[in-house]
């Protein structure tokens, strides 16, 4: 008797509880008047870069810096639109940069 | 990264219009580019070719693509999967609904380690290829509403993260998922999702970033006064001060156990087979089997020291327990619920003092610590129980004794780790030597415990250390959650998967390792650098006027960027590390020399291990420093020194030889003059004449006296005037008649008589004429005399004498011409034609005698 | 309105791939209506006028509602801020939805089917692509088409001013039915 009502006892209290992880907000990105962030992605040296609709940028955890190619005149590169997808050239960020330019010049 | 891009544009007029979903480069090199609107185009280098192999060319809309493990491609449409292999035997395949797909529409593909394709759908959540099953499983879906998946990431290994606008979600290879709950900033719609290399997640939403370090999750499970904790039978068991709960991970419930125990737990421990001990304030020890539910609750009656147990830790068969009274030894042999279990103090057993303890640890090697408040270290090891003294060592350079010990953990080889109130953390040998410490410098570490992966979490307020095995510490702190994080002393536990939980008062921090035992560095970058020959070389030889560098970089350590700093060191200048957490460094006004500059980054300030970036360089002298300028010069400097010197003695003995000279040529006039031979000559003429002709003898002694009177007042002279001279050579010429009479015939043709002559000088042709000729009735001698405004030429017809007069000396002509070179550029003129000899003089104008 | 529904079925004309004729169901008489609803306000509108097209053998389809034939507004000045202001309908007359079905179903064959849409919605001159569940109940010479979903303006550069901000929502609730006969072939 005692045993089913310690076992009943048992299970009372139970409710649901959640997991969350900790956001941190990284400092904006007012720079050039972004509006939206379209991809993030990680180059294969670690840098992180953004494609926004404004051009793309890259991060090192304090500042944002505009990327640019230089062709001709130090032409930025143009903002990657949304459904469009970076991935890593083989190796260097140059590789990149060329990657990002050949799809976005070609999508014009 | 240096904004330098070396920009290959390719254009494409036939892919205008549409949007490029996916660029991929097999391993053959070949470029495909899927595009939403125009299908796959393949480019070779050259142009680009839609591939339109069967169905591939009525697909217009493509929202991803990939490479497999295998070199397919496989793309995803609003028709399923098709799965393209170019190459040689080119085919094609195709998942849909048939095949497993829960949703035709397909919008994102990612290729995860073992080859599995995580995929992602419109209206379904994720699905998953197994490779090794060759299906589709369709993951636990969620709510159709949640909306089309707008990013896949490969997360841990057998873990994908999901995103779609409004959410985010984690699955898990067991099919299990669950939802991450966004922060209440992010308002707008989720742009972008990726896991990095380092274990963050980022979020893209709108404009703003969001980054969670994964490492760590937070769980409030709604009870405050958590104390300890514990792992068993699958749930975490919360000890708290209102009593017993388990949390069940699977199905995010908590439950109260032992509800009507007054618990007031302090401590926890799990043995073996799975029961749970667990110390009260006041209550004693309970016993709890987590399957049947079965307890068993010892108290000082049935032996125990004290019935306050701060701390419990065991091994095998026996627990030991940190009671206010001192320490109590349990051993049970099979099942503790068999009434089979041994109590034993040790303050009776042993000279043990009367003291708190904080921590009991059963090492691995069978060895318990015990870590007082105020008495220092004891072990109890082979049935013998004793302090254990720490040795000071000179290289540790701790003061004393550490007395109080909150925290014991297991190091590798036998060693221990414990962590004491002055804050410092000792790693100590079998026989107590400090091999290692750590420097923990914002705070006293309240709890040490191990990870699965072999690292140590260095538990404090507001922050985790986790040092892994090679020695390197990494700092958890603000930015991953952790400022408002005040953590019970020794409230951890390590479960089954080698994660850790750690208690915080009302809440649980679940820490999960990410391959912290792999090494990891702040990975410095190069952004720009000035002289921009240093920019892609490792070395440069610089002008002298480059004598600068300015140098820009980052280091990139995104799970705190805040905590970077860096040190640099110019090799040639500096003479220690300049410590910065400035991105750049500038130096100018480089003396020439050879430099190194090298930059380190460190999320630690310990530089031990850290990535550098370096650069050598050598500042070339200016010119006129240089070696052979230098030689040069100098070599100059004499040379002219030496020349200016010895033009300068020619000069003066030129001058000498010319004073020398003309005093010769004037000793020579004279000695010409008061030659002897004339004297006699002329004598022997006048002699002639007086016996002739009286009157005619003192016309010759005056024409001799006029001679010989101009001899004397221009003897001195350099140049004389053209009358006096002419008058003197008629002089001459009238002696020389009254001697040889109409043998000698004069011609004169003076046409101007102005200027300068050497005195003496047309006498001495006529006499050179008259010396070396023959002047007979015979041969009679004609001496022609011709003056214009420039020249006297003086000319006769060549009658040689047959003997040679020893009158002759040879100097007259020879240092007249001599003398004329003195005197004037302009040089007498000697002609000897078959017959004729002439000499002629030049007249000079501008010269006046000295 | 003859000249819209031939601009729609020229558009239905285009979108057929098959040689010939295409089994084309077509009407005039759809009905659209939306809600918006604000902290302050709820706004609602319907129109019964909607035309619309589907091939049911490319699979394809044309929808189109001039922006005039809404009625229902809770006072004409409302609705006269709808016309000209927000909605610029002297520019903009009419609003569309065309594009193809993505499940290969059998419009033909008695059924009902839960399908996709996915095609360009146009409002306000601005195109967005949308893919929206659409439920097809087919008899065989009739197809009832009936779809929700929701437009948030901002895809469609629809300018609310601040001040009306409360009144007016940032998604609008739309709801179409419409029942499609088979068309007479040509």
């Amino acid at each position: 008797m005692k045993i089913f009502w310690l076992l009943l006892l048992s299970f009372t209290c139970s409710h649901v509880f959640s997991q969350d992880f900790y956001f941190r907000k990284e400092p904006p990105l007012v720079v050039e008047d972004v509006r939206q962030i379209n991809i993030i992605f990680q180059a294969e040296d670690q840098m992180i870069w953004l494609g926004t609709d404004k051009g793309v940028f890259w991060y090192d955890g304090r500042r944002y810096r505009q990327s640019y190619v230089l062709i001709s005149n130090w032409q930025r590169l143009p903002a990657l639109p949304k459904v469009a997808k970076v991935r890593s050239g083989r190796d260097m960020k140059m590789d990149i940069c060329i990657r990002c330019l050949l799809m976005v010049m070609v999508s014009i | 990264m240096s904004a330098h891009g070396n920009g290959k544009h390719i254009v494409a007029d036939s892919l205008r219009g549409s949007l490029i979903s996916g660029l991929l480069f097999n391993d053959a090199d070949q470029l495909f580019i899927t595009t939403y609107g125009k299908g796959i185009w393949k480019y070779d280098g050259d142009t680009f070719k839609r591939v339109g192999f069967r169905e591939l060319a009525q697909i217009d809309d493509i929202y991803d693509a990939l490479f497999d493990l295998q070199g397919r491609m496989w793309l995803a449409t609003d028709n399923g999967i098709w799965i393209y292999q170019p190459g040689a035997p080119e085919s094609l395949s195709h998942i849909g609904q048939d095949q497993g797909l829960p949703d035709e529409i397909v919008t994102q593909l990612e290729l995860a380690v073992n080859g599995d394709i995580w995929i992602g759908l419109y209206d379904h959540g994720m699905a998953c290829y197994t490779i090794d099953r060759d299906t589709v499983v369709s993951l636990r879906s969620l709510q159709t509403s949640i909306g089309n998946v707008i990013g896949l990431c490969k997360g841990r290994p057998g873990e994908g993260w999901m995103a779609t606008e409004k959410s985010i979600v984690r699955y898990n290879q067991d099919g299990s998922s669950k939802e991450i709950k966004l922060p209440s900033e992010m308002k707008d719609r989720v742009g972008s999702l990726l896991y990095d290399i380092s274990g963050n997640l980022w979020v893209a939403n709108g404009n703003k970033i969001f980054v969670a370090n994964t490492r760590f999750e937070f769980t409030e499970p709604g009870i405050s006064g958590i104390q300890a904790l514990a792992v068993s039978n699958n749930q975490i068991w919360l000890g708290c001060e209102s009593g017993l709960y388990g949390m069940d991970q699977q199905h995010r419930q908590i439950n109260r156990y032992l509800a009507n125990e007054k618990m007031n737990i302090l401590s926890m421990y799990t043995d073996d087979a799975g029961m749970l001990w667990i110390g009260t304030f006041g209550q004693g020890l309970y016993c709890f089997d987590p399957r049947t539910k079965r307890h068993l609750h010892l108290t000082e009656k049935n032996g125990l020291s004290n019935n306050s147990i701060l701390n419990i830790d065991g091994h095998g068969e026996t627990i030991w327990l940190a009671t206010l009274g001192g320490i109590s030894e349990i051993s049970w042999k099979g099942n503790p619920f068999n009434n089979d279990i041994s109590i034993t103090g040790f303050n009776d057993k042993f000279d043990f003092p009367e003291v708190y303890v904080y921590d009991v640890f059963a090492g691995p090697d069978g060895r318990v610590w015990f870590g007082t408040d105020g008495k220092g270290l004891y072990v109890y090891e082979n049935g013998q129980f004793r302090f254990f003294e720490t040795k000071a060592d000179t290289i540790a350079q701790t003061d004393d004794q550490p007395k109080t010990i909150y925290s014991i953990a297991a190091g590798q080889n036998n060693t221990i780790w414990i962590s004491g109130v002055k804050g410092q953390i000792l790693q100590l040998g079998e026989s107590g030597e400090i091999l290692d410490h750590f420097q923990g410098n914002q705070g006293l570490i309240k709890s040490l415990v191990l990870s699965g992966a072999n690292e140590m979490l260095m538990i404090r307020e507001a922050g985790i250390h986790v040092m892994n095995r090679f020695g390197q510490s990494n700092l958890y702190a603000e930015s991953s959650g952790l400022n408002s994080f005040t953590p019970t002393i020794n409230a951890t536990v390590q479960d089954k998967d080698g994660s850790v939980w750690i208690a915080d008062t009302d809440k649980i921090l679940h820490y999960i390792p990410f391959r912290e035992d792999t090494h990891q560095q702040v990975r410095m970058h190069l952004l720009s650098i000035s002289p921009t020959s240093l920019l892609n070389e490792q070395f440069a030889l610089l002008k002298a006027d480059s004598n600068f560098i300015n140098i820009r970089y980052t280091g990139l350590w995104y799970q705190d960027p805040a905590s970077v700093s860096y040190r640099y060191r110019l090799i040639g200048h500096d003479q220690n590390w300049i410590y910065t957490q400035d991105l750049g460094a500038v130096y100018s006004n480089l003396s020439p020399g050879q430099y190194t500059f090298i930059v380190e980054g460190s999320h630690n300030e310990d530089f031990s291990n850290a990535q550098s970036l370096t650069r050598q360089f050598v500042v070339s002298p200016p010119f006129y420093l240089r070696w052979w300028f230098i030689t040069g010069t100098c070599l100059l400097i004499t040379w002219i020194a030496y020349t200016y010197i010895t033009a300068r003695i020619k000069r003066i003995n030129k001058l000498h030889e010319l004073e020398k000279e003309k005093t010769m040529l004037q000793l020579h006039a004279i000695q010409a003059q008061v030659n002897p031979h004339f004297l006699f000559n002329s004598f022997n003429t006048l002699a002639g004449i007086i016996e002739e002709n009286q009157e005619a003898a003192v016309d010759y002694v005056d024409q001799l006296s006029g001679f010989f009177r101009g001899v004397l007042t221009h003897r001195n002279a350099e140049l004389i005037r053209l009358e006096e001279e002419l008058e003197m050579v008629r002089n001459y010429i009238y002696i020389l008649q009254k001697r040889y009479g109409n043998n000698l015939r004069i011609h004169e043709n003076i046409a101007h008589a102005a200027g300068w002559i050497a005195p003496l000088s047309i006498q001495l042709l006529v006499e050179n004429a008259i010396k070396h000729n023959i002047v007979s009735a015979e041969k009679p001698l004609s001496i022609s005399i011709v003056v214009d405004q420039e020249w006297v030429a003086v000319s006769n017809p060549i009658q040689p004498k047959i003997n040679a007069s020893t009158e002759s000396t040879g100097f007259g002509l020879s240092s007249l011409v001599a003398r004329y070179g003195y005197l004037t550029d302009r040089k007498i003129e000697i002609r000897k034609e078959e017959n004729t000899f002439a000499v002629r003089i030049p007249i000079l104008y501008n010269d006046k005698p000295v | 309105m003859i000249k819209l529904v031939s601009i729609v079925l020229l558009f239905a004309m285009a979108l057929t791939k098959a040689n010939g004729q295409g089994n084309i169901f077509s009407t005039q008489t759809g009905t659209i209506s939306f809600i918006s609803e604000a902290p302050l306000e709820i706004i609602s509108a319907t129109s019964k006028k909607m035309e619309g097209v589907i091939d049911a053998t490319a699979l394809s389809f044309a929808f189109a509602v001039g922006i005039r034939t809404f009625e229902g507004f809770n006072n004409g000045l409302q609705q006269q801020h709808f016309y000209e202001n927000y909605l610029e309908t002297d520019k903009y007359p009419t609003a569309t939805y065309s594009g193809k079905i993505i499940e290969h179903v059998d419009l033909t064959k008695p059924g009902t089917y839960q399908v996709r849409a996915k095609g360009q919605l146009n409002i306000h001159g601005r195109s967005k692509e949308r893919i929206l569940k659409v439920e097809l109940i087919s008899t065989g010479s009739e197809i009832k088409v009936s779809a929700t979903f929701l437009v948030p303006l901002v895809d469609h550069q629809i300018e609310v001013p601040r001040i009306v901000n409360q009144k007016i929502a940032q998604e609008i609730s739309v709801a179409v039915h419409g029942t499609l006969t088979l068309a007479v072939k040509p």
